[in-house]
């Protein structure tokens, strides 16, 4: 069957030439359209190093000093550490809460920095980019995340117990293998400094197992540097990222104890602002970065292409199996049954749409040899590479292009079905009849 | 003839059901891809409510300066002493705004509630009114002595006004809390479209009601919460006076250079630069958009030309006829061209409904982000629709049927030339 | 009488990448203005190419056509459009009617592309009147009998007045009764109207009832 059908495709070659280059034209925009898309569907649902299902962000703010509400009994810095104290308790106190930590820029927060270091050893070579987050350690995020320590570093238990000082750093294991690819552990391991590099070094003084700060960066390359604690009298907002008890789903969980968190939670001056999942921040921060809304135009363009792919061939089968009736009341009429007719159909277009694939996918590597694959939305370059398909070529080169044929086949076969339904229900008397 | 064209059109499309309504559907969502794409550019560029005077507003925000400890600090928004030396006392200004921006919903509510609504709120001056033509319903702005005096009075929008209140109106010197900070209503404003981030609001405070609204820090003395709009009739005299000013802030420090980063910026190049690139080239910027209009239309013209194609081989017999009849190429084309014209106006229509319909979604908070690469945060939790005067723009019909005339060419034409280049006696058996 | 069609040493090949084929070979044809003239021959003799180049369908390989004393060489599209328009009227075995307009419509087809045109609806009803088919001006064409489609097409045909009619057997489709119904109205057109018709047809009998019989074979036309 596959010899006629092919037959059949050349001899009408100038009838099926506008599908043809539809199918053409569509998996090439298919490409340049779906393939940031899936790299960053990619990027945001890859496990980011650590369960954020299990964790909730609170967002605290203080009155205003000239409201009603504002008691300026805690200007006194005794009674505000006082406050603050409580404000931690009653929130490590909430139904099903493991954890509490006071981290205002924590991972997926608002704010975030991006750095460039040298090492000490080998002060040279240039390195990309990775995320510096401050934490004061004393909180215990590490442990409120869910973190954990790599191998030949100190456990998570011993980074907590004391302060983190400005000059120490707890790296991930992406960036101790990229600056120290020999070496485990964290003897002699340093950086300089970038604010003093004259002077003074940054020390290792632990290594955590890869984490993603931000959730639309591919990248695993994120220190720790300590922060010093804001006194409690200047604190007005602040943070609170809480560990839940496994089990509990965090985007419910404002909803399912909102008056418990409201009432609890709003002591002193303090009253609560928001409530967001550790997922909801990931998506706003997609949001911000105007991934959500690039990757969503493009879907919504793809979206429109892929229709109108599927109304062109849908009227495309339907006129010419309407000109072919003679030729399938033949076939009907030597035997070929309903469903052969069928599969010849599908088969016709099938192959068709497979030839155009090939053909768009030849046209698309051009352009990719020399302007490179995706990097999805993001401009993932600038930091430390972590080792996935995206960044092989000819991985992300095979999987894009399955996802895409497949989507174009589906999109062909919609377009087929009915007509070729149709086709193949005339009776043979009356498709030879119709002369 | 043209009532013969098109009787023959509707004869053509009561007798060929499935393909016009495919070509019909085809049309509809090109014509409904192009329009979308037209009706956001339209609001970002066009005056629309409030910000009628668009092409007459600048804005600033974002600053590059050297500081005293030798690096480059770049600041989102700048310091009050920046606005107040400076800003303020700008030659060629009609009028100057300084505001806090809307990074945050706040909670409004009546004092004694206990749930709130979240507004977007700025925190500006009397000149924030000048600037933006907001059509007040009842009462005023806050006016210059509640400014100087840090008065806390608020103008709120009529859809927070009919909210809380009911009837706008009486929402006039009644008492709300905004994060739990009372304030007065002076007057009630007609709601804009969230769409417009820069000019959109819900409540306007005056900014002197923060105790530390002057505070400037002496380690960055440039950054700090402000932004501004400028209306101006002269903006090459307007970036003379900021060139200045850049000169003469090298020379009182020390060498120190300040970069406003093409700034100020006018609604335009916010518009079709959102991102502040350097290289940014309107002509550049304007092909660009031509070229994603035209691939927006040339998938749906091939898929219309391959089934015109299958249609014009079905109807070679018809046109051989006329051919032998005395019909020349030329009036056999535009045979063809005004017969495809009626199904493609038709789609249109559809077209112009679907576009409606896709704008009186959520959507359009997405599509408003075109061309963007940071989005607000706040616009997620917000309503983003389009007014009427927007969605049913003039000019948007205009386009439409400029779309349809494109389409109908692009996708009419070759189809037809091949088909009647075919020699006559081939067809008449 | 004078010669209202008159070809000269007329030959026509057909050329493909592979085959060459001669459908006409040096035919030299007369017709006076006001016969009623038969072209006769075997299937694949050429009389279908004939009456194409008669008609200006198609253009001959050699030789010349003159169609009312003017010659058809070197002219244009827009030239032989116009000529052929003003001139010559056409009816098909297959009858060809626009299946997308109506009966009224069909006929005015060819008034359509008349420069100067007035009154076609009327013109058109008076040829409707004079194929007896006026009473149908707002049927559609699948609503017709073959014999009724027929009659409309005779009708475009001569709605334009044209002297000349070319008629590629025009009964072929249509059952004995209708057939004479056909041929007594192109005979009526004939001797009312005075117009020249030239039928291409197998039906001895039917060619037997025109003024003159023309025989072709393979191209050439025998005496």
């Amino acid at each position: 069957m596959l010899r006629i059908i092919i037959k059949n495709l050349w001899n009408c070659r100038s009838r099926n030439a506008w599908l043809f280059a539809e199918l053409i034209i569509v998996t090439v925009l298919t490409w340049v359209i779906l393939d940031p898309s899936i790299v960053g569907i990619y990027d945001i649902n890859s496990y980011p190093g650590y369960d954020p299902d299990r964790i909730v962000n609170i967002e605290i703010d203080s009155y205003p000093p000239n409201s009603s509400q504002y008691d300026d009994e805690y200007d006194n810095p005794d009674k505000a550490r006082k406050l603050y104290e409580n404000l931690i308790s009653k929130a490590s106190h909430l139904p099903y809460v493991e954890s509490v930590t006071d981290c205002f820029a924590g991972i997926n927060g608002s704010s975030s920095m991006s750095i460039s270091l040298k090492s000490a050893d080998s002060a040279d070579k240039d390195m990309p980019g990775l995320f510096m987050a401050n934490f004061d350690i004393s909180t215990r995020p590490l442990t409120t995340y869910g973190l954990e320590a790599a191998e030949g570093s100190p456990s998570i238990k011993e980074l907590e117990s004391r302060p983190l000082g400005t000059n120490e750093l707890i790296i991930t294991e992406a960036v101790d293998r990229a600056y120290w690819p020999d070496r485990r552990g964290i003897n002699g391991k340093r950086f300089i400094d970038p604010f003093r590099p004259d002077t003074a070094y940054l020390n290792v003084v632990g290594i955590i197992k890869d984490v993603r700060y931000k959730a639309h960066v591919r990248t695993n390359a994120l220190v720790i540097r300590g922060a010093t604690p804001t006194p409690p009298q200047y604190i007005n907002e602040l943070t609170l990222v809480v560990r839940l008890q496994e089990g509990i789903d965090a985007d419910s969980y404002f909803n399912d104890h909102h008056d418990h968190i409201t009432e609890d939670l709003s002591i002193g001056n303090f009253f609560v602002r928001s409530v967001k999942s550790q997922r909801q921040l990931m998506e706003e921060g997609e949001y911000i970065c105007g991934i959500t809304s690039k990757r969503d135009i493009m879907l919504f363009v793809a979206t429109l292409f892929l229709l109108n792919l599927v109304l062109g061939v849908t009227g495309s089968v339907w006129l010419q199996t309407g000109k072919r009736i003679n030729e399938l009341g033949v076939l009907r009429s030597y035997g070929a049954s309903r469903s052969k007719i069928m599969k010849m159909l599908f088969g016709e277009a099938l192959v068709l749409a497979s030839a155009a694939f090939v053909i768009g996918e030849i046209i698309y590597l051009q352009y990719a040899f020399s302007n490179n694959l995706s990097e999805g939305f993001e401009e993932n370059s600038m930091y430390l590479p972590t080792a996935s398909w995206v960044n092989d070529f000819t991985a992300h080169f095979a999987i894009v292009s399955a996802i895409i044929y497949v989507i174009l086949i589906i999109c062909v076969c919609i377009g087929t079905y009915f007509p070729a339904r149709h086709a193949s229900r005339i009776s043979p008397v009356d498709a030879l009849r119709d002369e | 003839m043209i009532i013969t064209h098109l009787k023959q059109a509707w004869q053509l499309l009561r007798q060929n059901k499935l393909f016009s309504g495919i070509y019909i559907a085809g049309t509809a969502l090109a014509i409904a891809s192009t329009t979308i794409f037209a009706v956001i550019y339209y609001v970002k560029l066009a005056p629309v409510y409030p910000e009628y005077m668009r092409d007459r507003i600048v804005t600033l925000s974002t600053l590059e300066y050297d500081t005293p400890y030798g690096y480059k600090m770049q600041t989102a928004a700048f310091s009050y002493d920046f606005l107040n030396d400076f800003l303020y006392h700008l030659e060629n200004a009609e009028a100057v705004s300084g505001y806090i921006g809307n990074y945050q919903l706040k909670m409004l509510k009546l004092p004694a509630a206990k749930d709130h609504i979240d507004v977007v709120m700025h925190m500006s001056d009397p000149s924030f009114f000048r600037i933006l033509n907001y059509d007040f319903i009842a009462g005023a702005p806050f006016s210059q002595s509640d400014f100087e005096s840090g008065l806390h009075r608020v103008a709120v929008s009529d859809r927070v006004a009919r909210h809380l209140f009911g009837d706008p109106v009486r929402a006039v010197g009644e008492t709300v809390s905004l994060d739990f900070d009372e304030y007065e209503i002076c007057g009630v404003f007609r709601e804009g479209s969230a769409i417009n981030s820069m000019s959109f609001t819900q409540a306007v405070v005056p900014y002197t009601v923060l105790p530390n609204y002057m505070v400037t820090s002496s380690h960055a003395p440039l950054s700090g919460a402000y932004k501004a709009m400028i209306l101006t009739d002269n903006l090459a005299a307007l970036n003379a006076e900021f060139a200045e000013y850049a000169r003469k802030y090298k020379t009182s420090h020390d060498g120190q250079e300040i970069n406003f980063l093409d700034q100020p910026m006018t609604s335009t190049t916010r518009a079709l630069n959102p991102n502040g690139n350097d290289d940014f080239d309107i002509m550049t910027a304007l092909r660009f958009n031509l070229l994603i209009l035209l691939t927006l239309l040339v998938v749906p013209a091939l898929n219309l030309s391959g089934m015109i194609a299958s249609r014009m081989d079905a109807r070679r017999s018809e046109l051989s006829i006329r051919k032998s009849f005395g019909a020349t190429q030329g009036r056999l084309l535009s045979q063809v061209l005004w017969e495809n014209l009626i199904l493609t106006i038709v789609g249109g229509l559809f077209g112009l409904v679907l576009t409606w319909i896709v704008l009186s979604t959520d959507a359009t908070l997405t599509l408003s982000n075109i061309g963007t690469n940071h989005s607000i945060a706040i616009n997620r939790a917000l309503t983003v629709r389009l007014t009427p005067d927007m969605m049913f723009a003039p000019a948007m019909f205009g386009f439409s049927f400029a779309v349809c005339v494109a389409l109908n060419l692009m996708s009419a034409i070759i189809p037809a030339w091949i088909a009647l280049r075919r020699p006559i006696v081939k067809s008449l058996k | 009488m004078s010669e209202i069609i008159k070809l000269t040493d007329v030959s026509k090949i057909y050329r493909t990448k592979t085959i060459e084929t001669q459908a006409l070979d040096s035919v030299n044809l007369d017709i006076n203005s006001g016969e009623f003239v038969s072209i006769m021959g075997p299937s694949g003799c050429g009389k279908s190419t004939l009456l194409n180049i008669i008609g200006l369908l198609d253009s001959p390989t050699t030789g010349t056509v003159e169609l009312c004393g003017h010659p058809t060489a070197g002219l244009n599209d827009k030239a032989l459009a116009r000529l052929r328009n003003e001139t010559l009227g056409f009816v098909f075995q297959s009858f060809h009617l626009i299946p997308t307009l109506s009966v009224l419509d069909n006929v005015t087809v060819p008034l359509i592309y008349r420069h100067g045109s007035h009154n076609n609806k009327k013109l058109a009803i008076e040829a409707l009147e004079k194929v007896g088919l006026s009473h149908r001006v707002n049927h559609m064409p699948s609503q017709l009998s073959g014999g009724q489609a027929q009659r409309v097409a005779i009708a475009r045909a001569i709605v334009g007045n044209p002297s000349i009619v070319l008629a590629d057997e025009p009964c072929g489709n249509l059952d004995s009764k209708m057939s004479g119904e056909i041929m007594d109205l192109l005979h009526n057109l004939n001797r009312e109207d005075g117009r020249t018709i030239v039928m291409v047809t197998h039906n001895e009998s039917q060619a037997k009832s025109t003024d003159r019989i023309i025989h072709f074979f393979d191209g050439r036309r025998v005496e």
